[in-house]
C-alpha cells in the first residue's frame, strides 16, 4: 500500500517533467507576435517567445492553467487550458492592439453582437464599472459626463445629443424603447444605474434600424446578468439634500437557469432655488424600481427570457396662485408608474442562424391633483394613460466570418388616454428592416441597411444608412456614415387639447384643430381667426439626413484620439404657433411643419494612460446650430433688434446671431482615473464645462441674439473616492459639484451635493 | 484670346451703365432738410376710460374737441391707432405697417396706403397670419422667456402715415410704456416694477414739401 503510494507519486512526478505546451501568438492582423512575453499565472515558469510568435513551456504538471501573455503596444490576455498526460496543446492565440477595447461589446449599433472596434459607428460604451465608481443614482448623471451630452431641465431631465433635443434620441432599456415622455422629454432620472451592466451610446440617425426618435441617436441600457452560482449585493447611500438610496440586486445562474431580481429605493428632500416663490424647483419624492429577470436555456438551440420592470414615483409640492385677484396656496401632488414585460425567445438551430421573436408591452401613467390647501377641495386633477405593445421578429444570418445579413419587422399598437386628449386614441404602425454587414477585407468594414414604418396617423417612411470603415494603418481608422432619421409627429402634436387653467391659453392638436376650433368658436371663445383651421394640413413626420465622419488614431500604446464631424439635417420640425385669438385675450396654438433645422459640430475624444493605473480623458464638442430660415432672414437684413438705451430698431448681425435655444457652442469634459491595487481604492474626478447657451428670445425678434439672451457658461467638478475595505464591503465617498456652482437656467444644479455609502456584495471581488 | 475680348467687352458694358446711372441721379429734387423728432410719452387712455389722445405732428396733443377737424394726424387708444381718414376723420389720413429700418425707409408707395375702415384701421395692430399683414405690436401672453403679458412694439416696423393735410410721414413706435423703458430687463418682467402701459414714446419724421421721398 504504502509502495503504492510511493510508486503513483513517483510516476507522477516523471510524467510532470515530460508535460510541456506550445503555441503561436499573432496580433491582430494575423502576423506574428514577436517576443511577446507569456507566463503561466501561478507559477515561476514564463518565456519570450520568438520572432515568429511561438513559445514552448515545459516542464508542467497535469491541470488547469491560465496563461498571462502580454506585449508592448498590445492589450495583456489570459487564455485557459488544460495539460493531460500524453497531450502537448497547441495554443493559437491573437493578441489584440493594447487601446481595443477588448470587452467593449455593442448590441446596438447593428442589432447583432459585434466588437465596438469592428462596426464603423460612432460607438460609446460606458461600462457598469466606472458608473459604480463614479457614484450615480441615476442615468442623467451617467450621461451628463459624456461627451457631446447635454442636460437639459424641460418637464424633466432631457438630453441633447450632436445638438438635438431629447424627442429625438431614443432609450432602450435591454434593447426596448422607454415610453413616457412629458413634452418630448424622456425623464432620465426614472432610470437608476445600479444594476446597469453597460450603457451603449450610438451618436448619428438609427432609424434604419429603430425607426422614430433615433434621429440624434440612441442610448441603450444593459442590465447584468448573474455572473455564476449565487450573487448578492447591498448597496447603500446618503446625500446632501436628504438624499437616500438603498439598492440590492440578487441573481443566481447555472448552466440553464440565470434568474435575477434589482430592487432600488430613491428618496430626497428635494430643493428650492427660487426663494421668492414657494414651489419647490425639485420638490420631495419617493421612487422604486423593481427589475426581475429570468432566463432559461431549454438547449443550446433554444433561450427563454423574459425581463421585467416596475417603476413608481410619488412626489409632493406646493403652489400659489391667483384666484380673483388673491392668492391661494395649493398642494400639487403627483403619481407616475411605468412598467413593462418583455419575453424574448432566442432559436440557434446552428451557429449560422439566430431568430428572435420578441414580445414588448409597457405602461406609463402619471396622476396629478391640485387640491386647496385651506379646505382640501379640488382645484384640478389631470392624468397621462399610455400603454405600448410591440411584437418583433429578427433573424441574423451568419453567412460566414465576412458577412451578416439581418432582417427583421413588428407591428406597434399605442393608446393614450388622457385628461388633456379628446378620446381614448390608438395607433398602429407596422415596420420592416434589413441590414447587411460585410468586410470584403481585413481593413474594410461596411454595413448598409433600411428600415420602412408605415403609421395610422402619418405617411410612411423610409430611413437608410450607410455606413463604411476603413483601416488605413494599423493607427489610424476612417468612418463615414450617411444616415436617413424621422420622428413621428407624437401625441400632443396631433391629439392634444388642452386649456392652461390658470393662464387661459390653449394648445391642440393638428388632428383635431378643426373640430375644437369649430367647438370653441361655438362658445363665443374666439375673438378673431389667425389661420384658417381647415387649411391646417396634416402634420408629416420631421425627418432628417446626417452624414458623420471620424478618424481615430493610437499613435501609441498610450493615447487614442478619436475627432469625429457631423452634420444633421433637418425638415419639416414641427412647431406651436398661435392660431386664434380668444376673447380673454389669449391664444389658441396648434403644431405645423415649419422649420428647417442643421445642428453640425465636430468633436474630440482623447484618452491617454499616463501611468499603468492613471488616466486621463478629455471629451470636446463644438457646435454650430442654426434654423436655416433665421439664417436667410438675417442675410437678408430682416431680423431686428432694438437699442436698449434708445429703443431704436438695429438690424441682427450673422455673428449676433446665437442659434438654437439652449444649445452651447462649446462643451466639453475632463476626467482622471486613479487605481491604487496596493492599498484597494480607486479616485474619480472629473471636470464637465458647458460654455455659454441661448436661453430664449427677450427682445421679441424670435433670435438669440444680445447678451440678456444667453446664459453663462459654467465648470462643474465631481469627485468620488472608493476604498475597498475587504473583498465584500467597499466604502464610497465623494461630492458632485464640488466647486458649488449654480447656474440660474440650470434648475438641476442645486449646489455642492456631498455622498457617502456603503457597498456590500457576495462573493466578494479582488481588484 | 477670346475670353479676353469677352471680359472687355463686359467692362465696357458696366462702365456705360455705370455713366448712365450717374446721368440719372443729377436729376434730384429740391433739398429739403428732413427733421427727426420724438414724441415722449403720449398717452393712450390711460385711465381706460375708451378716450383717445389726438397727436398732430406739426403741434403736439391737440384737444379732443377738434376730432372732427383735420388738426389731428393721429389718435391713440391702447394699442389702437388711427388715421385721420375714412371711417376715423374728416382728413386725407391713410397708413400702413411696412418692415424695415426706419433710416432706410425712404419712399411711399401711395397706392399702398390703407384707409382706415369702421373696427378696422389702416394702422394694423398685432400681425395678421391670415392676410399676412404687418403690424406695430406683439402681445407676449405666457411667453415661456421674456416678460410675460406685454405689449412690446415690434422692432423693424415702420409706420408710414398720411397726414391729415395730406403729407406723408414714417414713425417708429419705440415703446408702449411710460418712460420708454428697456423691455428686456427684470424690472420690466417683473408686473410691480413694470412701468404704466398706454403711454407711447416714437419717432417720426414728416416730408413737409409734399412729396413722396424721405
Amino acid at each position: 500500500m504504502l509502495y503504492a503510494l510511493f510508486l503513483s507519486q513517483f510516476s507522477n512526478e516523471l510524467s510532470a517533467q515530460a508535460l510541456k505546451i506550445e503555441g503561436t501568438i499573432t496580433d491582430e492582423r494575423g502576423q506574428p507576435a514577436s517576443y511577446a512575453n507569456v507566463l503561466v499565472i501561478g507559477t515561476d515558469k514564463g518565456v519570450t517567445a520568438d520572432e515568429k510568435g511561438n513559445f514552448l513551456i515545459k516542464g508542467l504538471e497535469a491541470g488547469e492553467y491560465r496563461l498571462r501573455i502580454s506585449r508592448i503596444g498590445a492589450s495583456a490576455i489570459e487564455e485557459r487550458f488544460e495539460l493531460m498526460e500524453g497531450a502537448t496543446p497547441q495554443l493559437q492565440i491573437s493578441l489584440p492592439n493594447a487601446n481595443k477595447k477588448l470587452d467593449e461589446v455593442t448590441v446596438t449599433a447593428t442589432r447583432t453582437p459585434r466588437n465596438v472596434e469592428d462596426v464603423p459607428l460612432r460607438v460609446d460604451v460606458i461600462q457598469g464599472e466606472q458608473v459604480e465608481q463614479m457614484g450615480a443614482l441615476r442615468l442623467n448623471e451617467v450621461l451628463a459626463e459624456q461627451m457631446g451630452l447635454q442636460i437639459t431641465s424641460d418637464h424633466g431631465t432631457g438630453l441633447q445629443m450632436q445638438g438635438l433635443d431629447s424627442d429625438y434620441i431614443l432609450i432602450l432599456i435591454d434593447g426596448e424603447p422607454v415610453i413616457g415622455r412629458t413634452a418630448g422629454t424622456l425623464d432620465l432620472s426614472r432610470i437608476a444605474v445600479d444594476n446597469i451592466a453597460r450603457i451603449e451610446i450610438i451618436r448619428g440617425p438609427s432609424s434604419s434600424l429603430y425607426g422614430s426618435e433615433a434621429m440624434a441617436g440612441v442610448i441603450n441600457i444593459i442590465t447584468k446578468e448573474g455572473t455564476s452560482g449565487f450573487d448578492a449585493s447591498l448597496r447603500g447611500r446618503y446625500r446632501s439634500f436628504n438624499t437616500s438610496d438603498l439598492s440590492t440586486t440578487l441573481s443566481y445562474r447555472n448552466d440553464k437557469l440565470s434568474a435575477s431580481l434589482f430592487v432600488d429605493r430613491l428618496f430626497s428632500g428635494g430643493y428650492d432655488l427660487t426663494e421668492e416663490s414657494v414651489s419647490m424647483t425639485s420638490p420631495p419624492f419617493e421612487a422604486y424600481t423593481f427589475n426581475p429577470k429570468v432566463a432559461y436555456r431549454f438547449s443550446d438551440k433554444v433561450r427563454l427570457s423574459v425581463n421585467g420592470r416596475f417603476y413608481t414615483e410619488s412626489q409632493e409640492n406646493e403652489a400659489d396662485i391667483i384666484l380673483d385677484g388673491e392668492t391661494v396656496r395649493i398642494d400639487d401632488n403627483g403619481q407616475r408608474q411605468d412598467w413593462n414585460l418583455m419575453p424574448t425567445l432566442e432559436l440557434l438551430p446552428n451557429d449560422k442562424h439566430r431568430i428572435q421573436l420578441r414580445s414588448y408591452t409597457t405602461g406609463y401613467e402619471t396622476e396629478t391633483a391640485l387640491t386647496y390647501q385651506n379646505d382640501g377641495a379640488l382645484y384640478d386633477e389631470n392624468f397621462f394613460n399610455q400603454l405600448f405593445n410591440r411584437s418583433e421578429v429578427q433573424y441574423d444570418w451568419y453567412l460566414n466570418d465576412r458577412n451578416i445579413i439581418t432582417l427583421g419587422g413588428g407591428h406597434t399598437i399605442e393608446t393614450v388616454d388622457a385628461t388633456r386628449y379628446a378620446d381614448v386614441n390608438n395607433f398602429r404602425a407596422t415596420y420592416g428592416f434589413a441590414q447587411y454587414q460585410f468586410n470584403p477585407n481585413k481593413r474594410l468594414d461596411m454595413v448598409v441597411g433600411g428600415r420602412f414604418d408605415t403609421h395610422s396617423e402619418y405617411a410612411s417612411r423610409f430611413s437608410p444608412k450607410l455606413a463604411v470603415g476603413y483601416e488605413l494603418k494599423d493607427w489610424i481608422k476612417l468612418q463615414a456614415s450617411l444616415g436617413g432619421g424621422y420622428k413621428a409627429p407624437d401625441f400632443r402634436q396631433l391629439l392634444l387639447n388642452f386649456t392652461n387653467p390658470t393662464a387661459g391659453y390653449a394648445v391642440v392638436g393638428s388632428s383635431i384643430a378643426q373640430e375644437q376650433m369649430a367647438e370653441f368658436t361655438e362658445r363665443g371663445l374666439i375673438a378673431n381667426v389667425l389661420i384658417d383651421p381647415s387649411t391646417i394640413e396634416t402634420i408629416k413626420a420631421e425627418s432628417s439626413i446626417a452624414y458623420n465622419f471620424g478618424v481615430e488614431l493610437t499613435p501609441t500604446d498610450k493615447l487614442t484620439v478619436n475627432v469625429n464631424a457631423f452634420r444633421n439635417e433637418i425638415d419639416n420640425l414641427i412647431n406651436a404657433a398661435p392660431i386664434a385669438r380668444k376673447t380673454n385675450g389669449q391664444n389658441v396654438f396648434s403644431y405645423f411643419n415649419e422649420d428647417e433645422v442643421i445642428t453640425q459640430g465636430v468633436d474630440l475624444q482623447l484618452r491617454y494612460s499616463i501611468l499603468d493605473n492613471l488616466t486621463f480623458l478629455l471629451g470636446y464638442q463644438y457646435l454650430d446650430s442654426r434654423n436655416v430660415g433665421d439664417v436667410e432672414k438675417i442675410k437678408n437684413g430682416e431680423i431686428f433688434r432694438r437699442d436698449p438705451s434708445t429703443n431704436r430698431t438695429l438690424a441682427v448681425s450673422l455673428s449676433e446671431y446665437g442659434g438654437l435655444v439652449n444649445r452651447s457652442r462649446h462643451s466639453g469634459n475632463a476626467k482622471l482615473l486613479y487605481t491604487n491595487i496596493r492599498h484597494r481604492f480607486d479616485v474619480s474626478l472629473r471636470g464637465i464645462y458647458r460654455g455659454r447657451w441661448g436661453v430664449g428670445d427677450l427682445n421679441g425678434n424670435g433670435v438669440v441674439d444680445t447678451e440678456q439672451e444667453f446664459a453663462q457658461g459654467y465648470v462643474q467638478l465631481n469627485l468620488a473616492i472608493n476604498k475597498d475595505i475587504s473583498d465584500w464591503l467597499t466604502l464610497e465617498l465623494g461630492a458632485n459639484n464640488l466647486l458649488d456652482t449654480t447656474n440660474e437656467f440650470e434648475p438641476s444644479m442645486p449646489g455642492r451635493i456631498l455622498f457617502g455609502g456603503l457597498n456590500m456584495r457576495l462573493p466578494g471581488r479582488n481588484r | 484670346m477670346k475670353t479676353q475680348t469677352n471680359l472687355l467687352n463686359l467692362l465696357l458694358v458696366l462702365a456705360l451703365f455705370g455713366f448712365v446711372s450717374c446721368d440719372d441721379s443729377d436729376t434730384t429734387e429740391e433739398i429739403v432738410p428732413l427733421v427727426e423728432e420724438t414724441a415722449f410719452d403720449v398717452p393712450a387712455d390711460p385711465d381706460m376710460s375708451g378716450g383717445f389722445t389726438y397727436f398732430s405732428f406739426e403741434n403736439g396733443i391737440v384737444d379732443s374737441t377738434q376730432a372732427n377737424s383735420d388738426a389731428w394726424d393721429l389718435a391713440f387708444s391702447g394699442t389702437t391707432i388711427l388715421t385721420n381718414g375714412g371711417a376715423s376723420g374728416p382728413g386725407q389720413g391713410a397708413g400702413l405697417v411696412v418692415a424695415g429700418i426706419f433710416e432706410n425707409v425712404s419712399e411711399v408707395q401711395e397706392n399702398e396706403l390703407k384707409i382706415d375702415a369702421e373696427g378696422s384701421p389702416a394702422i394694423q395692430g398685432s400681425d395678421s397670419q391670415v392676410e399676412n399683414v404687418p403690424g406695430w405690436y406683439t402681445y407676449t401672453g405666457e411667453a415661456p422667456s421674456g416678460p410675460q403679458r406685454a405689449i412690446i412694439a415690434v422692432p423693424g416696423r415702420v409706420i408710414i402715415v398720411k397726414t391729415a393735410k395730406g403729407n406723408f410721414a414714417k414713425m417708429e413706435i419705440l415703446s408702449y410704456y411710460e418712460g420708454n423703458p428697456d423691455t428686456t430687463t427684470d424690472e420690466f418682467a417683473n408686473f410691480a416694477t413694470r412701468p404704466a402701459s398706454r403711454h407711447y414714446t416714437f419717432r417720426y419724421v414728416v416730408q413737409k414739401n409734399g412729396g413722396n421721398v424721405f
